[in-house]
């Protein structure tokens, strides 16, 4: 492994047994056909027809907010393992706040990200409205992170992402070209979906075209 | 022009007998009672607002992704730095016209206005006939209504026709479904017709108008003339009305193949629902954003340079084409 070069990892063996996996759900049957966020998806969330949505902790907060059907039918549930007792967790989405190159007031940008992201009563609205998840470690008692949900059914669904978020895999992150991979994987699946090609030549051809991109502009890549 | 120039001296005149005599020393216009009255600079003036913005808004974006076109952008190690831009003329170019997507947008779009333009044009010029025809009636009501769809931004239009394409909402399949079939809207070789359709609904009514406005300047001595020699609504529509709004029909052609050239808005709104059918890069524009995801905007901008290039020359030669006779 070379320090100054990208692993572009997005064909690997790994991801490779994740997509044969959902290619077989999909050849089943077993996958919705709703677009995410289409207003078919919600319905989908709400009549009982989408039965699992695998996502990240924010992914409640979209599920409470557009599909109110749905309340009290639907649960937290740890991520499902390839191996008995894993405990492996990925990130999908998450923000940050970050400051600009030429802000007039680095100091006070500075100020208001640090009070949006540690602040007890800013980061209680956030997670009561938006279902956000702190990465500040102080903010993990905060008491909206203890309350039961009623549209859950009472659970208490942030001591699932609590039992979690310790185990983020974090030797990974977003690539320098992150935008245009996500649209060509996005064309692959797409393709997939219709039946021409599988999710694992999705991985393969993203994984091609962004080493591709990436040594096109220069970029250090160790494959 | 001597109707128009008459209410013109009428107006003069009347100015010259509340306002008195131009103050001495203005240059007086050569001919008669037309006088210029704030100097040579007024023109320019006028001129200015338009001339700032045009070079403003238009040119310099021009000439900027022009220049921009000529350098490579260069990342280094981990790109942790800021990227540097080498001067390289014929680097992107190179990339694109080996680029397959790109080269397949292209294709696509040719296809496209090949199709779509005619037919367009075509239903436009039958609705300007009939409802230009002697015996059509509610006109106000019918050139209305076929010029609405215009009104609809193209996005919101394209969402609509997306809510009667998908698979799980289509209104159009729900009715088909006890017939025994469906159409395939987001079929990977259906889709382009799918998004030509909605084109075709938003500005088949623009057109229509324009050419519209052209069968009335037709002058009605020789449609009379026609009609007195017994030539029938179809021969006077195909030999006297046709002929005489060409000219509106080559120009909105042109602008129809400039439309096709930059389409976008309605692909890109059926792109999250269309089960993968319209890829990120399935029109030049859409390929040029998709450079611009991965930071490349000088590649970006030879797309749109050759874009630019493909369209003017098709509108050229398509204008010198039909406008060869004209002169002679």
């Amino acid at each position: 492994m070379k320090d100054d070069a990208w692993q572009v990892t997005i064909g690997s063996q790994a991801n490779r047994k994740v997509a044969d996996y959902w290619q077989g759900l999909v050849d089943e049957g077993l996958v919705s056909g709703a677009p995410m966020y289409d207003q078919a998806w919600y319905t989908g969330l709400g009549n009982g027809d989408i039965a699992t949505v695998v996502g990240a902790v924010w992914q409640a907060g979209v599920i409470k907010g557009g599909a109110a059907k749905g309340s009290g039918k639907w649960a937290v549930a740890p991520m499902p393992q390839w191996t008995e007792g894993g405990d492996q967790v990925g990130n999908a989405g998450g923000s940050a706040t970050a400051v600009l190159d030429g802000c007039d007031a680095p100091e006070a940008a500075w100020e208001f990200a640090h009070w949006l992201s540690t602040d007890r009563k800013a980061f209680g609205a956030l997670v009561d409205e938006a279902g956000l998840y702190p990465a500040a470690k102080d903010l993990l008692d905060l008491p909206q992170l203890k309350a039961g949900d009623p549209y859950f059914g009472g659970q208490k669904i942030y001591d699932v992402v609590a039992q979690a978020s310790p185990h983020v895999n974090s030797s990974w992150t977003w690539g320098p070209l992150m935008t245009r991979t996500a649209a060509d994987l996005n064309d692959g699946l797409g393709k997939a979906w219709a039946g021409k090609g599988t999710l694992a030549g999705a991985l393969e051809a993203t994984q091609r075209a962004t080493v591709n991109e990436m040594r096109k502009q220069g970029l250090e890549v160790a494959e | 022009m001597t109707d128009a120039a008459a209410p013109a001296d009428t107006r003069s005149s009347s100015e010259g007998a509340t306002g008195g005599p131009p103050p001495a020393g203005s240059r007086r216009a050569p001919a008669g009672p037309r006088q210029r009255r704030r100097g040579s600079r007024s023109p320019l003036l006028f001129c200015a607002p338009f001339v700032v913005l045009f070079l403003g808004m238009y040119v310099a974006p021009i000439v900027y992704a022009a220049v921009k076109s000529l350098y490579t952008v260069r990342r280094s190690g981990l790109g942790l730095t800021p990227p540097t831009e080498e001067f390289d003329p014929f680097g992107n170019y190179g990339r694109a016209l080996d680029d397959g997507a790109f080269l397949s947008s292209l294709g696509r779009i040719v296809l496209f206005g090949v199709v779509q333009v005619p037919v367009m044009l075509g239903a436009a010029l039958v609705l300007a006939l009939l409802i230009d025809s002697r015996s059509a009636r509610g006109k106000g009501f019918f050139r209305l209504s076929g010029f609405l769809p215009y009104a609809i931004p193209g996005v919101s239009a394209a969402l609509v026709w997306s809510f009667m394409y998908s698979p799980q909402s289509s209104p159009v399949n729900r009715m088909l479904e006890p017939l025994g079939f469906t159409v395939p809207f987001f079929d990977s070789d259906l889709v382009l017709w799918s998004v030509a359709n909605i084109v075709t609904w938003s500005w088949t009514g623009y057109n229509m108008i324009i050419v519209y406005a052209a069968l009335q300047s037709i002058p009605a001595e020789v449609l009379e003339a026609a009609r007195m020699d017994g030539a029938s609504a179809v021969r006077i529509a195909w030999s006297i009305k046709v002929p005489g709004v060409r000219g509106a029909l080559v120009l909105t052609a042109v602008f129809s193949i400039i439309g096709s050239a930059q389409l976008y808005n309605e692909p890109v709104v059926l792109q999250p629902v269309s089960d993968g059918a319209v890829s990120s890069t399935f029109t030049p524009i859409m390929s040029a954003q998709s450079a611009i995801a991965a930071g490349n905007y000088p590649y970006a901008a030879a797309q749109s340079v050759l874009l630019a290039v493909l369209v003017g020359v098709v509108s050229f030669v398509f204008f010198k084409f039909t406008t060869r006779g004209e002169q002679e």
